[in-house]
C-alpha cells in the first residue's frame, strides 16, 4: 500500500511540505504501536535521499530545533524546484534533547529505510547518533547509513572521534575562533579580552581556544579573565557583569547562546558596561530581539550567514523561509551547504547510495552558500568562509534586511576566506575495506 | 572592593525577588503542609499573564491586574482540587501540585509559544537609577526592590494587625481548634492559598518584565525557593526574608570570589584530584544552595526560625 | 499522625497489605501475554518494536524499584535517579573496563554490577535521607538529585561530561554463548532481569520485612510501640530499591550503550515518579502498565504531535485526583458497585472529553505555532476555521470540567 501510494504520490505532491511527504499515506495513524510493528520495509526509490533530521523540538533548545527545521526545510524546497534529477525528502523528528531517545529514533528511521541522518541539538545526542551509526554500520556492512552534520562545531567529531560516515558541513569551534581572532588582530583598540563561557565542552573549547589563537594572534592583546557559568541556570548576570567591569576589559568574547546571552547582554545593558562583545550566536534565537538598540555597535559574531550579498539561489531560500516565519531567521548556513554538497555529491556518483556518496563528498569542491567551499577528504570538514558581523540600524545599503522583524539587522564587516582558517588535521580515520 | 559592592547590591535585590516567591509559598506551608509544587508555575503565569495584559492595559495596569487574576485562578486551585485531597495525606497533595506544574509549564507553551517572549518594563522604569560601585543600578531592579518591600509590610500589617490575620495566625498553630471554634477554615486556606499566588505572580511580573519570559523560567527558579523555604524554616515570614538574603546573597558574592577548589582545600592537590582542585568557586555558586538546603534538612529540619518540623 | 506518611490509596488496600495480587487471573494471563508478545517479537519483530520493548522492560524494572519506595513504604522520592543513573555509569565503566579480547564471559550477569552500585549508593547516601520522612524526605532527595546533577562537570572522567560516556555491549562476552549485538538477545535478556525482579519483590512483601514496610507507611507511630524502628525499616526499604534500579540502570546502560548526565537528572526521576503513579503504586504490573504508557507517549504519540507531554501531564493528574491507585487499581475495583450500562455511559463520557480535549489542544498548537501537526486532515484548515474550532471546542471543554467538579463536589 505504502509502495504504491509513494509512486503516485511520492514526486508530484510539490505543495505539501517535504515532512509530510513521507506521510502522505495516513490511514496508519490510528494504531501506533500496530505501525511501529508492521511497518513494511520501504524501497529506496530511484534519486531521492531521504533523511531523518533529529532536533530538540520539545525542551529547553526547541526554538533552536525549530529554526533548524525551518531552514532544511527551505532549502530542500528551494533544491527540488530546480532539481529535475535528484531529490530530498526529509522527516524531522523530536529528539526530545535525550540521547536514548534520539536512538530509539535512529532505529526507528532505519527501519523505515532512511540512510540519511541530519541534526543534533546537543552534544549528548549528537555523540550518541554517532555512535549509533557507527555501531550500526559496523553490524550491518552493507546496509549503511550517514550521518550529515550541519550544527555540532564540536571539533571532536573531526579528530579525536573523527569517523568515515559523519561529515561535517560548518565550521567548527577553532575555525571560528581563528577568524574572530584574525578580525580583533586588526582591531588596534581591543587591549583587554575578558572571557565568559557556559560551562560545558562548548564553553571550554572557546575559552581555550580564545587564549590561544590570541596570544599567537598579537602579543600585546591580554586575557585579564575568564570565567564558566553553568548552562541556562543562570537568571542574572549582575554579578558577573561586576567582575568585567573591575577588570576594565574592552572586549568580551562569549560562546553563549539562546537564555544565556539574552541576559548577559540585557545585564551589561542595565549595569551600562561599555564593552564589545564577540559571539558566536549573536544572530540566533531572541539575542537580537532582547538587545535591541542598545546591541548597536557593541554587538558582533562570527557565522556563516549574511544577508547583505546574498547570490539568487540563497535568496530564493530567504524568501521561502520568511514567507512561513517573518518572526524568525536563518542564522547559519550550514543546513544549506548540507543541501547543495549532497545533492552534487549524488549527481557525482549518479546514486542515492551512502557509500557512493561518501566517496563522492571526500574532496568535493562545490559552488557553496557564499563562495567555493570544500569537503577535506582527510577528516570530513567542510572549509568554508566566514563572517563577522555587527550588529546595526537597516540602511537599504549596508544592512539590507532586519533580523527577526526588528529594524536592525547585521553588516558584514569582514569575510575571512576558507583558506585563513583551515584547521590542524588531528583525525586518524579508519576507513572501510574498498569495494 | 568595587565588586565586593556591587554583589552586595545584586545580591540584596535577587534576594528581594526570592522573598516574594517564597513568602506565598511559606505561608501555604504553614498553613495548609502544602508544599506547593505549583508555586514557581504561578509565578511564570504572572509573568505571561503580565505580558498579555500589558499589551492591553500597559505595564501599570498589567502589574495590578496580573496578580489577581492568579490569586483568583490560585483560590480555584484550593476549591475545587486541592480540599478534596486534603484528607488523603499530604503525600498525595504534593503529587497534585507536582502534576500541576508540569501541567501549567505545557499550556503555557500551547498558548504563548515554546520561545521567549519580549515581555518589557514601560520606558519610564528603563535607565539609570544611581551610579555605585563603578556600575548603574538600573531602576526597573529599584521599583522590584519596592515592589517586595510593599508586600512584605501589606502581609506584615495584615498578618499582624488585623482580625482576619489573627485568625490565621491561629490556624497556622492550631488548625483543629480554630475550626472548633466556628471560623470557617476552608475560607481561610482559600484566601491564604490565593494571597501565596497573587504574591507569585507579582513576581513574576516584574521578574519576568527584568529576566526573561519563557517556558522554563519556572523550572529554573522553583527548586530554589524551596530551598529558601526550607532553610527559613516553616511558619515564618521572618525566616523566609533571611533566608531569601542569605540565599541570593550567597549565590551573588560566591561568583565574586575567584578562587579555585585548591586553594581554599589543600588536600585537593593531589594527581587524582586535578580536575576537581580546578574547579573554580563561582563555578560552585549555584549549588551551594541546594547543598544547603540538604544539609539544613538532616541537621535542623524546622530551618532557622520555624515554628513547625518539616 | 498518620497523614504524615500516607499515601493516598483507598481503603480497599487495609483488605489487600501484604498480597500485591488483587485478581490473580487476570495478572497471571497479563504476564503469559506478556511473555509470550517478547517471544513474537524477538521471532518476528522489527527492531524497533525490539527496542521499545527492552526499553519498556528496564522502565519496569527502573518502576518496580521505586514502587517498593513509594507504593509500599510511602516513601515519595524526587531523586530516585540518583541511584539509577550511578549505577549506569558504573556499569559502562565496569564495560570498559573489563571489555575487550580475553576478557571473562560475565554479559549475562553484568547487571549485578548496577546492583552492586546501587547498594552502596542506598548505602551511603541513604542513610542519611531516611532519617526524616514524608515531605521532608521528598525535599533532601530533590536537593540530593541536583546536587549530583551539577557535579557531573567536576568528575568528567566518571561522567563523561555533556557527551557522556559509551560502550559497545560486544566486547564483553557472553557465557552463553549468543551474540548480544541483536537488538533480540539483549530484550530476553532484559525481561529475564526484569522478571527476577518481580520475583524478588513478591517474595519480599510475604517476608516479615515486607510486612514491616507497609506498617511503617500506614502507620508509623504504632510499629515504633512494636519495638521496630521505622528510621532502620526506611533505610533498608531504600537500600532494597536503591539495588533494583541498579540494575535497571545497568540494564539501560547496555541497551542504549550511552549513559549521560540526564539519567540521574530531576528529568528521569521524575518520568518514573509519573510512571508509577499512573500505571498503579500498589500493584506489581503498575509500572509495566506505566511503562508502556509513558514509551507509547514518547515514542510513537510524539511523531504526530507536539502536544504529547501536555497530554502526558493531563493524564498524570487526572490519575492524581481520580484514581490514586493508578490504572491497574481501575482493575482492581470489585464489580458490582456500579452497573454495567452506567460504566459504559461513564466511559463513553471520557472517551468523548477526550477527543474534545484533543481537539482543542491540537487546534492551539496549530495556531500558535503555525505549522501543520502529523494528524490526518488538520494540514489544509486556515486559520478562520481553526479559531472557529478552538472557540466550539474550548467551550465544551470547559463545560465538561465544569459539570464533572459539580458532581465532585456532590460526592464530596
Amino acid at each position: 500500500m505504502n509502495r504504491i501510494l509513494r509512486s503516485v504520490f511520492g514526486e508530484q505532491r510539490a505543495d505539501l511540505a517535504p515532512q509530510q511527504r513521507g506521510r502522505s499515506n495516513s490511514t496508519l495513524a490510528c494504531f501506533g504501536l500496530a505501525l511501529a510493528l508492521l511497518q513494511p520495509q520501504l524501497s529506496i526509490a530511484q534519486g531521492i535521499i531521504r533523511i531523518a533530521q533529529l532536533e530538540p523540538l520539545s525542551g529547553p533548545f526547541q526554538t533552536q530545533g525549530e529554526a533548524n527545521v525551518w531552514t532544511l526545510q527551505a532549502a530542500v524546497e528551494e533544491f527540488n524546484a530546480r532539481s529535475k534529477d535528484v531529490k530530498f525528502e526529509v522527516t524531522p523528528y523530536d529528539a526530545k534533547g535525550n540521547a536514548q531517545e534520539a536512538l530509539n529514533i535512529f532505529r526507528q528511521a532505519t527501519e523505515r529505510g532512511i540512510q540519511y541522518f541530519a541534526g543534533g541539538g546537543s552534544s549528548a545526542i549528537v555523540s550518541g547518533l554517532l555512535e549509533a551509526v557507527n555501531t550500526y554500520n559496523e553490524r550491518n556492512p552493507g546496509k549503511e547509513v550517514l550521518y550529515l552534520n550541519h550544527q555540532a562545531i564540536d571539533p571532536d567529531f573531526t579528530e579525536a572521534r573523527c569517523s568515515y560516515w559523519h561529515f561535517r558541513f560548518d565550521p567548527h569551534v577553532f575555525m571560528r575562533m581563528a577568524a574572530l581572532t584574525t578580525f580583533i588582530a586588526r582591531d588596534t583598540s581591543v587591549k583587554k579580552v575578558y572571557l565568559i563561557n557556559q560551562d560545558y565542552s562548548f564553553g571550554q573549547q572557546v575559552e581555550a581556544s580564545a587564549k590561544r589563537y590570541l596570544s599567537a594572534a598579537r602579543q600585546d592583546i591580554a586575557v585579564v579573565g575568564e570565567e564558566r557559568h553553568p548552562i541556562g541556570r543562570i537568571k542574572d548576570f549582575a554579578p558577573y557583569i561586576a567582575k568585567i567591569k573591575a577588570t576594565g576589559a574592552d572586549t568580551v568574547i562569549t560562546g553563549n547562546f539562546g537564555p544565556d546571552l539574552v541576559l548577559l547582554i540585557k545585564a551589561a545593558k542595565d549595569a551600562e558596561l561599555n564593552v564589545k562583545f564577540y559571539t558566536y550566536y549573536g544572530n540566533a534565537l531572541g539575542a537580537p530581539t532582547a538587545i535591541g538598540e542598545a546591541g548597536v555597535g557593541h554587538l558582533r559574531l562570527v557565522g556563516t550567514w549574511e544577508t547583505n550579498a546574498m547570490p539568487p539561489r540563497i535568496r530564493a531560500i530567504y524568501d521561502l523561509f520568511k514567507a512561513k516565519h517573518p518572526k524568525n531567521d536563518i542564522f547559519h548556513a550550514g543546513v544549506i551547504e548540507m543541501v547543495g554538497m549532497v545533492g552534487d555529491a549524488a549527481r557525482k556518483a549518479a546514486s542515492t547510495e551512502p557509500k557512493k556518496i561518501a566517496v563522492a563528498l571526500e574532496g568535493l569542491k562545490s559552488a557553496g552558500a557564499f563562495g567555493e567551499v570544500e569537503m577535506r577528504a582527510s577528516d570530513h570538514q567542510i572549509l568554508a568562509p566566514l563572517f563577522i558581523q555587527s550588529f546595526a540600524p537597516v540602511d537599504g545599503n549596508q544592512v539590507k534586511f532586519g533580523v527577526e522583524g526588528l529594524k536592525f539587522g547585521f553588516r558584514t564587516d569582514a569575510t575571512i576566506r576558507a583558506r585563513e582558517t583551515v584547521p590542524a588535521m588531528n583525525c586518524q580515520m579508519k576507513r572501510p575495506a574498498a569495494g | 572592593m568595587d565588586v565586593l559592592g556591587s554583589s552586595l547590591l545584586n545580591g540584596v535585590t535577587y534576594g528581594f525577588l526570592l522573598f516574594m516567591l517564597a513568602s506565598g509559598l511559606t505561608l501555604i506551608f504553614s498553613l495548609m503542609g502544602i508544599m506547593n509544587f505549583a508555586h514557581a508555575s504561578l509565578y511564570m503565569l504572572g509573568a505571561y499573564a503580565g505580558f498579555t495584559l500589558s499589551h492591553l492595559l500597559g505595564f501599570w495596569g498589567a502589574v495590578i491586574l496580573a496578580p489577581v487574576l492568579v490569586g483568583a485562578g490560585g483560590c480555584l486551585i484550593e476549591r475545587w482540587f486541592l480540599r478534596g485531597l486534603h484528607a488523603r495525606g499530604h503525600v498525595a497533595e504534593l503529587l497534585f501540585t507536582f502534576g500541576l506544574a508540569f501541567l501549567i509549564e505545557e499550556s503555557v507553551k500551547l498558548v504563548w509559544g515554546s520561545g521567549a517572549v519580549e515581555f518589557r518594563f514601560p520606558p519610564a522604569l528603563e535607565g539609570r537609577l544611581f551610579y555605585a560601585f563603578g556600575a548603574a543600578y538600573p531602576i526597573h531592579k529599584g521599583f522590584m526592590v519596592l515592589v517586595a518591600v510593599l508586600s512584605l509590610l501589606c502581609l506584615y500589617a495584615l498578618i499582624g494587625y488585623t482580625r482576619i490575620g489573627l485568625i490565621v495566625r491561629a490556624a497556622l498553630t492550631h488548625p483543629k481548634m480554630v475550626e472548633n471554634l466556628g471560623h470557617d477554615t476552608g475560607m481561610i486556606f482559600m484566601g491564604v492559598f490565593g494571597l501565596g499566588s497573587a504574591l507569585a505572580a507579582l513576581a513574576g511580573v516584574v521578574g519576568g518584565a527584568a529576566l526573561a519570559t519563557e517556558p522554563s523560567m519556572a523550572a529554573q527558579l522553583g527548586t530554589i525557593v524551596f530551598v529558601v523555604v526550607v532553610i527559613g524554616g516553616l511558619g515564618s515570614i521572618k525566616g523566609a526574608f533571611l533566608a531569601a538574603m542569605l540565599v541570593g546573597l550567597l549565590q551573588t558574592m560566591l561568583i565574586a570570589v575567584d578562587l579555585r577548589l585548591v586553594q581554599v582545600l589543600p588536600l585537593l592537590a593531589s594527581k587524582s584530584f586535578e580536575v576537581l582542585g580546578q574547579v573554580k568557586i563561582s563555578q560552585l555558586a549555584p549549588i551551594v544552595p541546594y547543598a544547603l538546603m540538604v544539609g539544613m534538612l538532616l541537621a535542623r529540619p524546622r530551618g532557622l526560625f520555624g515554628t513547625r518540623d518539616a | 499522625m498518620p497523614s504524615e506518611t500516607s499515601v493516598m490509596h483507598s481503603n480497599r488496600d487495609h483488605q489487600n497489605a501484604g498480597t500485591l495480587l488483587g485478581l490473580p487471573r487476570m495478572k497471571g494471563l497479563l504476564l503469559c501475554g506478556g511473555m509470550l508478545g517478547v517471544a513474537g517479537l524477538v521471532a518476528w519483530g522489527s527492531g524497533f518494536a525490539v527496542l521499545l520493548a527492552t526499553q519498556i522492560c528496564v522502565l519496569w524494572c527502573f518502576g518496580l524499584s521505586y514502587q517498593l519506595l513509594f507504593g509500599r513504604t510511602g516513601m515519595l522520592s524526587f531523586g530516585h535517579a540518583v541511584n539509577f543513573g550511578l549505577a549506569a555509569f558504573a556499569t559502562t565503566h565496569a564495560v570498559r573496563w573489563l571489555g575487550g579480547p580475553g576478557g571473562w564471559p560475565i554479559y549475562e550477569i553484568l547487571p549485578l554490577f548496577g546492583a552492586l552500585a546501587g547498594m552502596l549508593c542506598g548505602l551511603v547516601l541513604g542513610y542519611p535521607v531516611t532519617r526524616r520522612s514524608g515531605v521532608a524526605f521528598a525535599m533532601v532527595t530533590l536537593g540530593l538529585g541536583e546536587l549530583v546533577a551539577a557535579c557531573f562537570l567536576m568528575f568528567p572522567g566518571f561522567f563523561g561530561g555533556e557527551a557522556g560516556i559509551t560502550l559497545q555491549r560486544t566486547t564483553v562476552a557472553s557465557a552463553l554463548g549468543l551474540d548480544y549485538g541483536r537488538s533480540a538477545n539483549q530484550l530476553v535478556l532484559t525481561s529475564c532481569w526484569s522478571l527476577l525482579v518481580v520475583g524478588v519483590i513478591l517474595w519480599l512483601a510475604q517476608t516479615p520485612f515486607g510486612l514491616a514496610i507497609v506498617a511503617v507507611r500506614e502507620n508509623p507511630q504504632r510499629i515504633e510501640y512494636l519495638g521496630y524502628r521505622t528510621a532502620s525499616v526506611r533505610w533498608a526499604s531504600y537500600l532494597v530499591a536503591s539495588t533494583l534500579a541498579g540494575i535497571a540502570g545497568s540494564m539501560s546502560a547496555l541497551t542504549y550503550e550511552i549513559v549521560t548526565v540526564d539519567s540521574v537528572s530531576l528529568h528521569t526521576s521524575a518520568n518514573v515518579l509519573l510512571m508509577t503513579v499512573i500505571g498503579g503504586a500498589q500493584s506489581v504490573l503498575g509500572p509495566l502498565v506505566g511503562a508502556v504508557f509513558l514509551t507509547v507517549m514518547q515514542s510513537v504519540v510524539s511523531d504526530w504531535t507536539r502536544a504529547w507531554l501536555f497530554y502526558y501531564g493531563f493524564v498524570f493528574v487526572i490519575v492524581v485526583l481520580e484514581a490514586p491507585d493508578g490504572i491497574m487499581g481501575l482493575f482492581g475495583r470489585p464489580r458490582g458497585e456500579r452497573s454495567t450500562r452506567s460504566s459504559m455511559t461513564r466511559a463513553s463520557g471520557y472517551g468523548l472529553f477526550a477527543v474534545l480535549l484533543v481537539v482543542f489542544v491540537e487546534t492551539c498548537y496549530q495556531l500558535t505555532l503555525g505549522e501543520p501537526t502529523q494528524l490526518p486532515g488538520w494540514q489544509d484548515l486556515k486559520p478562520p476555521e481553526l479559531k472557529a474550532i478552538l472557540l466550539c471546542s474550548g467551550a465544551l471543554v470547559a463545560a465538561a470540567i465544569v459539570l464533572w467538579l459539580r458532581s465532585r463536589e456532590v460526592q464530596q
